[in-house]
């Protein structure tokens, strides 16, 4: 077995990544650090390389904070609920749109590429959502994220791309298109719909736009509107056991608290993220 | 005859029943009006919060609010107004969007009913000197709410005063005394060179304000567009104004010899940071709009602190350097034109700016959520219940103090304007607020500071006067002027007069001289 010499470029190449590895996760360990040093240790640190000391004491506020945990429960309800929507309206709209025989394909399929290009503006927008009566309804949160027309047309292609012979050697078992899709189509596109799951999830759990739009009750936000509150209003000023030595760490410790579920599902997913996100992006 | 006598008592009892009807107070008031409006970040519930409730009753309203995140705020607005959202009124920053509204017929002028003489305390606030400027095409459209005079302050380190020998500074010269002492001789007594002399913002807002009335970035939403009046009786913008040259070559002396906080360009107001260096004793002076918050961060840490408010410098032309003010507004209130009753939105106003109603909107119901008040030194302290005041806002985020206190219907938090006392003349109201605080303040060190900075408030020449001609291309401005504002405080290398003059000319050229011929024309027209 022969270990090829590294040169000089393979280096320079290393290094760099090593570079924009170090780009990405240093904000993430200068928040965790933050999180984790107690009011003494922050004041003194003005760098927050290392914690040190180790405090959770900021988490024990959060999971006490019922604001916080209430708009961490809207979030998980949202993107929960639609995620599993977007894939169901994704998945029915790619794969009817792949089929050559269907009416109106070409013309339906411009319809959702122009989206992609031209938007309707925000006056309309919400003049549309507020005259179908969504203002203050979690329905405001998912109907209008629903469909991704980027999203639409991966799973269009990796449908198109599906071999013609297994859908008719079903049809020949008697299998109608809805049991096609579900029972031969779905379980052989677990890679490209775990990825579009993944995208559709983390725009439902990162979006707080839709929320500020639509949503008039604090009762309803979601957490990235509260934690956005916290970050650039400072309006954990007055929070329960807040003063001005804790602000940043309670803050911070709120950022990991909103990171943590998307990081947590990131690794299940990684072993298809490679593999679909190329699925359909070549059409042979 | 038995059926004539049962006849009989039906229709007197149908007489009685029908009587009783009309006579009933149910029939007999009107239906409560509804006031629908919209403010950012509400967490109070009109339907079950006893102070709203009472509010409520008393004026035979039904209130409906609208809660908008802070974030987004004034996008959100712009699109409810702008599409015709049922709103009765808003509460938002003066300036351009509130202008527009009024060009397109979305908010609707008061004049008329201010006329009527029936909101004496409206109309007094609103032709006030301090806040006439507001109008749009000569019509009031807004009601700003008042806060206090830049509601900042300094404060400064009484025990590293004691350590250095010095006294409280009382004016430029003395105050460049004080922090040189602070960074060269060891306040703080620990034999390490660790300390430094001032914690401010980006705008370094005290120190211009010893140079010129109102100078810019004093305060929240205070315009970007200040003016200063010159010896020949015309006006000029702060930014190239002999009075900046005058600050710059001041805040450069402090910059370049080590005084002010080195990365001040990139320090938010009120920044956590600042409490945090501030309480470890990094500082000697901090500027803050929360003096309170920043006092009790500090002993947290030292508990041998000691601190003051620093009164008022005197500015280079015998002004105090508090006396800037930015018309001492946040928000106000415009009615939108889908507004039903008006005349309703402006009986709750007007009722609000009573003393009545400021005591309800700031402390509660008495025998409720107060259960005394009584005068000390000079302020009225409110005895609260705290188990009261739970049951209608949260007191472990907001204290004592009332959610909706500021920024709902009224003004800022700790203080009344007697207008009525002064016989509807609001400015010098103003200038004689009443402190009104709840006994957890009135055991702080600064209880009396709005009072004590309102005092000095003098209104400066085109204040708040939002006209798009008179800003200009804010950012083409704001950009020649930033530029150059950091090369002359920062760069030790600059001539400070040709690098100012260069600003000068630059900034005219990008549109400012414009503006100053409008000025001009608005000052001469309007003085």
């Amino acid at each position: 077995m022969t270990i090829r010499k590294r040169s000089a470029t393979d280096i320079v190449v290393m290094g760099a990544f090593l570079l924009l590895t170090l780009l990405i996760l240093l904000p993430l360990w200068y928040v965790l650090v933050i999180s984790l040093s107690t009011a003494k240790s922050y004041a003194m640190d003005s760098i927050h390389l290392w914690p040190r000391t180790i405090s959770l004491a900021q988490y024990k506020l959060v999971f006490g904070n019922a604001e916080v945990m209430r708009s961490f429960g809207v979030s998980v309800i949202v993107t929960l609920a639609g995620t599993a929507f977007s894939m169901l309206m994704s998945i029915m709209g790619g794969y009817s749109l792949s089929k050559k025989g269907m009416p109106g394909r070409r013309f339906l399929l411009t319809m959702v590429i122009i989206t992609m290009f031209f938007s309707g503006g925000l006056v309309p927008y919400y003049l549309l959502v507020r005259n179908l009566g969504l203002n203050n309804t979690f329905l405001a949160l998912i109907l209008p994220m629903a469909i991704n027309s980027f999203n639409l047309i991966i799973l269009k292609n990796h449908f198109v791309s599906f071999p013609l012979s297994l859908e008719e050697s079903a049809k020949l078992d008697g299998y109608n298109d809805v049991q096609i899709l579900v029972r031969i189509v779905v379980p052989l596109s677990i890679p490209v719909i775990a990825t579009i799951a993944l995208f559709y999830a983390v725009g439902y759990w990162n979006d707080y736009f839709q929320a500020t739009l639509f949503i008039s009750s604090n009762k309803m936000y979601p957490m990235q509107v509260v934690l956005r509150q916290m970050i650039i209003q400072q309006t954990v000023v007055g929070l329960r056991g807040m003063n001005g030595q804790t602000i940043e760490q309670f803050k911070m410790a709120c950022v990991v608290v909103g990171m943590l579920p998307m990081l947590a599902v990131y690794p299940f997913i990684q072993r298809f993220f490679s593999k679909g996100i190329m699925i359909g992006a070549i059409k042979e | 005859m038995k059926r004539l006598l049962s006849t009989a008592v039906a229709m007197l009892l149908s007489a009685v029943l029908l009587l009783a009807l009309v006579g009933s107070p149910a029939i007999a008031q009107e239906a409560p009006t509804t006031i629908r409006f919209a403010r950012a970040g509400n967490v109070q519930d009109p339907e079950v919060d006893r102070i709203l409730l009472a509010l409520q009753a008393k004026l035979n309203i039904k209130l409906e609010i609208v809660s908008i995140p802070w974030d987004q705020f004034p996008n959100k607005l712009n699109i409810m107004v702008s599409t015709g959202e049922p709103l009765d009124f808003v509460l938002c920053d003066a300036g351009s969007m509130v202008e527009s509204w009024a060009n397109d017929g979305l908010i609707i002028a008061w004049d008329e009913m201010l006329a009527t003489g029936n909101y004496p305390l409206v109309n007094s606030l609103v032709n006030s000197q301090m806040y006439k400027n507001f109008k749009i095409n000569g019509q009031v459209y807004y009601k700003p709410l008042p806060l206090v005079p830049n509601q900042r302050g300094m404060l400064i380190r009484t025990d590293w005063l004691q350590n250095v020998g010095l006294e409280m500074p009382t004016n430029l010269d003395e105050f460049y005394t004080v922090l040189k002492a602070f960074v060269e001789n060891d306040p703080d007594g620990n034999g390490v060179d660790d300390t430094l002399g001032i914690w401010d913002y980006f705008s370094l807002p005290y120190v211009e304000r010893c140079f010129a009335i109102n100078a810019p970035n004093m305060g929240p939403n205070s315009s970007d567009a200040v003016w200063v009046e010159q010896a020949d009786g015309t006006v000029t913008r702060y930014e190239i104004s002999d009075q900046n040259l005058a600050s710059l070559t001041f805040l450069r002396k402090l910059y370049q010899e080590g005084l002010l906080k080195k990365d001040f360009i990139t320090t938010k107001v009120d920044s956590d940071i600042g409490y945090a260096n501030f309480s470890a004793g990094k500082y000697g002076v901090e500027d803050t709009s929360n003096p309170q918050l920043a006092y009790e961060t500090l002993i947290a840490m030292n508990p041998d602190a000691t601190v003051a408010l620093m009164p008022a410098l005197e500015g280079v032309n015998g002004v105090p350097a508090n006396s800037g003010n930015n018309g001492g507004s946040w928000w106000g209130a415009a009615i939108t034109s889908t507004c039903e009753n008006p005349e309703k939105v402006m009986e709750l106003f007007e009722y609000c700016l009573t003393a009545e109603g400021r005591e309800l909107t700031e402390f509660g119901i008495e025998g409720i959520h107060f259960t005394s008040k009584e005068t000390v030194n000079g302020a009225t302290v409110y005895t609260m219940d705290r188990e009261e005041c739970a049951k209608d806002w949260d007191v472990e985020s907001n204290g004592l103090m009332y959610p909706l206190t500021w920024g709902a219907f009224n003004y800022g938090e700790n203080f009344y304007i007697p207008i009525e006392k002064y016989d509807y003349d609001f400015d010098t109201a103003y200038q004689n607020m009443e402190t009104w605080i709840n006994m957890d303040l009135a055991g702080g060190q600064f209880a009396t500071w709005a009072a004590d900075i309102a005092k000095y408030s003098i209104a400066s020449p085109l204040l708040n006067v939002n006209s798009s001609a008179l800003q200009g291309d804010t950012g083409a401005l704001k950009s020649v002027y930033d530029q150059y504002r950091l090369k002359i405080i920062m760069d030790e290398n600059v001539d400070v007069e040709a690098e100012f003059a260069q600003m000068k000319a630059e900034w005219l050229s990008v549109g400012g001289q414009a503006v100053i011929d409008a000025g001009n024309e608005y000052w001469a027209a309007n003085k």
